[in-house]
């Protein structure tokens, strides 16, 4: 059943495949959410400059987002703004490996970590 | 959030249709003929995501299905993907690989009998010819709202006759 009070709560749902955006989007927004749907951190960083009255909850984001900032750095920004904000990065953890590494200045990426000796 | 004042030059929303509640829906549920029918589906096609965000909330509070896509890229993986689209808005200036009227070219090709909607605040420099209506903005959103009704109403016509004479 959906929560009156939930409805006025805003997420932004940023992701750079549409249909994982909208099916994500849809399900959030059955759940009483108020979705705002970004392609990209560009986008998302709009959005926060335009949310004078801090209605908005939550930003669920792709860690591999396409375009000049990933996941990982559209976060650090987004907190510089608004420290509060939560941010949920999401994606696999192969995706997520490789957009940290872009974010890192020497990383060492492993497919599957086994043993403490590999890592 | 976003506000319908920070949309100036885009789309002008008008608050009196808040005291309008599902309009679409009611629309078709008035004739009593399309009592188990889903909600139409309209894909938004718009780079800049606070008018989309406002265009599609406002679509949605009337009752409409709505995909948001923020370029013609995307539009047509969304249109081959399988959601079935019973309507298209497009703006003509986005980023990508093709430009409004080159996806309502393309997709026109694929579904012809699919009804486009071309929105800009530019008159198009070639005809729009493979739209169905060109909708300068600013546009009144009852404007907008009443243009995607009377297609989709129309081309659900055109399907049910031709249902009913195969």
């Amino acid at each position: 059943m959906e929560d009156p009070e939930r409805e006025r709560e805003h997420i932004v749902v940023a992701d750079s495949d549409v249909l994982i955006r909208h099916a994500i989007s849809d399900y959030l927004r059955h759940c009483g959410f108020s979705v705002i749907e970004a392609s990209h951190a560009e986008d998302v960083l709009i959005i926060l400059a335009d949310d004078s009255g801090q209605r908005l909850k939550a930003i669920l984001c792709d860690a591999d987002l396409q375009g000049e900032m990933n996941g990982f750095r559209l976060r650090a920004s987004v907190k510089k703004i608004r420290p509060d904000l939560h941010v949920i990065l999401s994606g696999s953890i192969e995706a997520a490996a490789n957009a940290a590494a872009i974010c890192a200045k020497k990383v060492l990426i492993c497919g599957a970590l086994t043993t403490p000796k590999e890592l | 959030m976003p506000r319908c004042d920070a949309l100036p030059a885009a789309l002008i929303w008008s608050p009196a249709l808040r005291g309008e509640p599902m309009r679409a829906r009611s629309t078709w549920l008035s004739k009593g003929e399309h009592v188990s029918v889903q909600k139409p589906t309209v894909l938004i096609v718009e780079d800049e995501i606070l008018i989309r965000y406002v265009m599609g909330e406002g679509l949605r509070d009337e009752g409409f299905d709505v995909i948001e896509a923020s370029g013609a890229d995307e539009a047509l993986l969304v249109m081959a993907s399988g959601p079935q689209v019973d309507i298209v808005l497009t703006d003509i200036r986005m980023p990508g690989s093709i430009d409004g009227l080159g996806l309502a070219a393309a997709v026109k090709d694929i579904h012809p009998s699919l009804p486009i909607i071309v929105l800009s605040s530019h008159l198009p420099s070639e005809p729009v010819c493979r739209a169905d209506r060109f909708l300068q903005k600013p546009v009144l959103f009852l404007t907008l709202l009443d243009t995607i009704n009377e297609l989709i109403e129309a081309r659900w016509k055109i399907q049910k006759e031709s249902g009913s004479t195969s």
